[in-house]
């Protein structure tokens, strides 16, 4: 039997995954430790070497080395290294090397196997590859999510019924109210009414409860009226494998009550508002029905409080960033759409169409709380200044005024439709952005980068589309203007000391803290906006941008999910605060006192900051590097 | 033979060691001695080390009691936990007071073993092993005294003093100044010896934590102070 040391015992136990072991099993492997010190700069693990134990840092702190030489991780006391090369084959993956002069402990592997095997906890621990902690924490997160995991075939609870187009409308609603259905698909080879932008060979139409009351018997049309002249055509539609939640965002997305699944080009089932909400008992749907149903600015005031109360719904829920993030830009875009009718009821309808603009992270729909309002406005080519100026002044005034009030703040910088600034037509901000692009000034960029994440909220969104396709046309062929980028997106690092720790600042409330958002979130969006205007890509959400970027060869293999795992991580740790805050009482902010997260979350925090740094060395070399020797 | 006076050690230990082979000793301290010393080329990296401590009732080894002893074998690479030991030791000398510094009470020690019956498992831990300790007035003269009280015999051995090492090397760096003025040097003290390597304070003192302090320590020393391809003879106390 092995001796017991009380100090290794206490220290080691301390600390994941040994906490999570029985007395019993603790002791025996404590018992088993070898202890090794090692002077600052010496390698501990060379790759290739053989490993026969997990390493934990006693005192001192080691890095982490790529097999490029590239620097992965810092390791403090408490910390664990080793872990790949025992699980795979005993060699080394990762060399190791002292940072300061520090003691080792080193537990053998069979131990170590041995105990997966006993405590399930402590397994799970070492299941990982690849971003260990991280990418695991994401996963976790997923799969306590019903709504990422369920697909919305799964919910819908009958099969459609189908009519041909020229059944007359009174037949339909006959088999309807028969089959106790609110829609119905009808299937028409013949129909011509996809818009010439959509290259959707699908084309069936669908008509609905509401269609038939609405379109028929308001509008009084006889019974016997065939369907294709009143059914809905240039149908959303949905892949019938997608989640819920992404057919829920697209509902909220367009305010429509059914949504058609595909399969193979065919209509598979429709899925109601119904479903969804009867699947999803609190969903921001409803919220966003509340917002439309709004006859005042003073009744969308009321309202606002009720996003928080969504956000933290959301999260208690399980969903990921990228959910909570789209789903508050569309509760954010609904209160926008319904400050613009309430504008128009109150100014008149327009005298020249226009299109309003979403900029920055309500573009990306990666929106939070705490978060200012960015928008401007396109406007028509007929547009005169001296005739219209005035309408849209007062337009842009009312929404943005209505905005703040609701709790979208003034852009401190100026970036608001109210500024006649960014009121301009097509052509116009295609000048702008020329400027931008083509002759690309640094100091200039630095608060531009947000117009480069645009989204048409209401009016002519068609004309976004085009602004968007001619801005990443331009981005992507002119290496000086990404490389002016770029070197931006180095502005703000991340908070990691040069040795091992976070670097803190003192927040609003004199507290010590790390801002999530300025010195994670933000510069990781920049980052991966640089490499999407590189590629090519038309998306606007940092997930989307990433995945666009899966195909091309400019990020390094394996790059982009481990970024896409630290966007997630950065964002739900921010998300989390933000919960925490509310629930609290206190006023949400972007800032997290280290303190107060667990030694999983820290770790979990770092290996995110730890990538953002990486990434913004891979920009540096990747697109300033030759403008350098220029 | 007669046996070395308190805190005299022989002037050669290679006559020594084959003096006491030639004795009529009790099996393991025979054993002990036949093990032959470390060649003259042995280095540091290259031996194999055991740490040792002991709590006693208070530091006089003539009067006081060993209470516990603690070792744990190292090399210059790593230090061998599974393989440490940790014996409590009965005693009719325990006072309050050093219940106070080590925690151990008196009902531990009634069911502990007696120093005769620990000695001979010692003396087989130590056997072919460079002896490892921080301060060698402890633990070689509690030893020495307490075989000389049981069997009337010598059981002396060389030491590796870490204590001796890092007074030497703390003044091996002072400035000549501080050197002639005889400027004091920093603690020896265990606790800060170690600090001063970044090594972690440990804080349930007793004798096995204190072995593995003491290799820590040397380990640290070894790689911080170039000790690696030093003959360990060289440095014998």
């Amino acid at each position: 039997m092995s001796v017991e040391i009380q100090d290794i015992i206490t220290f080691v136990s301390a600390f994941e995954p040994f906490n999570n072991l029985p007395e019993a099993e603790l002791a025996s492997l404590c018992g088993n430790i070898e202890v090794s010190y090692y002077q600052a700069g010496s390698q501990i693990l060379e790759h290739g070497g053989t490993i026969d134990a997990l390493h934990m840092v006693r005192s001192g702190s080691v890095e982490v080395f790529r097999r490029t030489g590239e620097l992965y991780n810092r390791l403090e006391s408490g910390e664990v290294f080793g872990q790949m090369g025992i699980l795979l084959n005993g060699h080394v993956r990762y060399p190791v090397r002292a940072l300061e002069d520090t003691l080792v402990y080193r537990i053998p592997s069979q131990k170590i196997l041995e105990m997966c095997d006993l405590v399930a906890e402590f397994g799970d621990y070492f299941e990982f590859n690849e971003h260990s902690t991280l990418q695991q924490e994401v996963l976790n997160q997923a799969d306590e999510n019903d709504m990422t995991t369920v697909r919305v075939r799964e919910i819908i609870q009958r099969e459609p019924i189908y009519m041909s187009a020229d059944t007359p409308v009174r037949e339909c609603a006959q088999k309807m109210t028969e089959q106790n259905v609110t829609s119905a698909v009808i299937l028409d080879q013949g129909s011509t009414a996809t818009s010439p932008e959509e290259d959707d060979v699908l084309a069936p139409g669908i008509i609905t409860d509401r269609d038939l009351r609405m379109r028929v018997l308001a509008a009084g049309l006889s019974l016997e009226t065939p369907l294709r002249e009143v059914m809905t055509t240039d149908l959303i539609t949905i892949h019938h494998d997608a989640y819920v939640y992404e057919a829920m965002l697209l509902m909220l997305r367009h305010d429509i009550h059914h949504l058609p699944l595909v399969n193979n080009q065919k209509v598979t089932g429709v899925v109601s508002l119904t479903d969804i909400v009867q699947h999803e008992s609190q969903n921001s749907l409803l919220l966003v029905r509340g917002i439309m149903l709004q006859e005042t600015v003073e009744g969308l005031i009321e309202l606002s409080p009720q996003i928080g109360q969504m956000m933290v719904r959301m999260q208690k829920e399980g969903a990921n960033s990228h959910m909570i993030g789209t789903a508050m830009s569309v509760i954010g875009r609904a209160f926008k759409q319904r400050l613009l009718q309430l504008a128009e009821e109150k100014l008149g309808p327009p005298p020249v169409p226009y299109c309003f603009l979403a900029l920055g992270s309500m573009a990306r729909e990666e929106q939070l709380l705490v978060t200012d309002q960015d928008n401007a406005l396109i406007l028509s080519p007929n547009y005169h200044e001296d005739k219209h100026g005035l309408y849209f002044k007062q337009l842009a005034d009312f929404v943005c005024d209505g905005l703040h009030e609701c709790g979208y703040t003034y852009c401190t910088g100026g970036i608001m439709a109210s500024n006649p600034q960014w009121r301009m037509t097509l052509q116009g901000w295609k000048e702008h952005f020329s400027h931008w692009i083509e002759k690309p000034d640094p100091q200039a960029l630095l608060n531009a980068s947000i117009f480069f994440d645009m989204d048409g909220v209401e009016g002519k969104t068609v004309w976004a589309e085009q602004l968007i396709r001619f801005i990443v046309g331009k981005a992507k062929n002119n290496p000086a203007f990404l490389a002016a980028l770029a070197r931006n997106a180095l502005n703000r690092t991340p908070p990691l000391g040069f040795f091992k720790d976070f670097v803190l600042e003192i927040d609003g409330r004199q507290r010590y803290s790390l801002n999530l958002k300025r010195r994670g979130t933000a510069p990781m969006v920049d980052v991966i906006r640089v490499h999407a205007l590189a590629e090519g890509s038309l998306s606007q959400n940092s997930f989307d941008r990433l995945e666009d970027l899966a195909a091309s060869s400019l990020l390094p293999e394996g790059k982009k999910d481990e970024l896409s795992d630290a966007m997630e991580y950065l964002s739900m740790i921010r998300i989390r605060q933000q919960v925490a805050a509310l629930e609290a009482g206190e006023e949400p902010d972007n800032t997290v006192e280290p303190e107060t997260l667990s030694s999983k979350e820290r770790r979990g925090l770092k290996e995110a900051f730890q990538v953002l740094s990486n990434a913004q060395k891979f920009l540096r070399f990747r697109y300033t590097a030759s403008q350098k020797s220029l | 033979m007669a046996l070395y006076p308190y805190k005299q050690i022989p002037n050669n230990w290679d006559e020594f060691y084959s003096e006491q082979v030639q004795q009529d000793l009790p099996t393991t301290l025979k054993a002990f001695y036949e093990q032959p010393l470390l060649s003259s080329h042995q280095t540091m990296q290259a031996t194999d080390f055991v740490a040792v401590d002991i709590e006693t009732t208070g530091m006089n080894a003539e009067l006081d009691d060993i209470v516990s002893i603690g070792l744990v074998p190292f090399d210059s690479r790593r230090i061998y936990v599974a393989q440490a030991k940790h014996w409590m030791i009965s005693s009719q000398h325990l006072t309050s007071e050093s219940i106070v510094v080590h925690g151990i009470t008196h009902t531990e020690l009634a069911q502990a073993p007696s120093l005769s019956e620990v000695l001979p498992k010692l003396f087989t831990h130590l056997q072919g092993k460079q002896v490892v300790v921080h301060y060698r007035y402890m633990e070689r003269e509690f030893f020495r005294t307490a075989v000389a009280e049981w069997v009337e015999q010598n059981f002396l051995f060389p030491v590796i003093d870490t204590l001796e090492l890092e007074a030497q090397f703390l003044r091996q760096q002072q400035s000549l100044a501080s050197r002639l003025l005889k400027k004091q040097l920093p603690s020896l003290r265990l606790l800060y010896a170690r600090e001063r390597y970044n090594l972690p304070a440990y804080e349930n003192h007793n004798a096995l934590v204190d072995a593995l302090a003491t290799a820590e320590l040397l380990q640290a020393q070894i790689v911080k102070q170039g000790l690696t391809d030093i003959p360990v003879r060289t440095l014998w106390r």
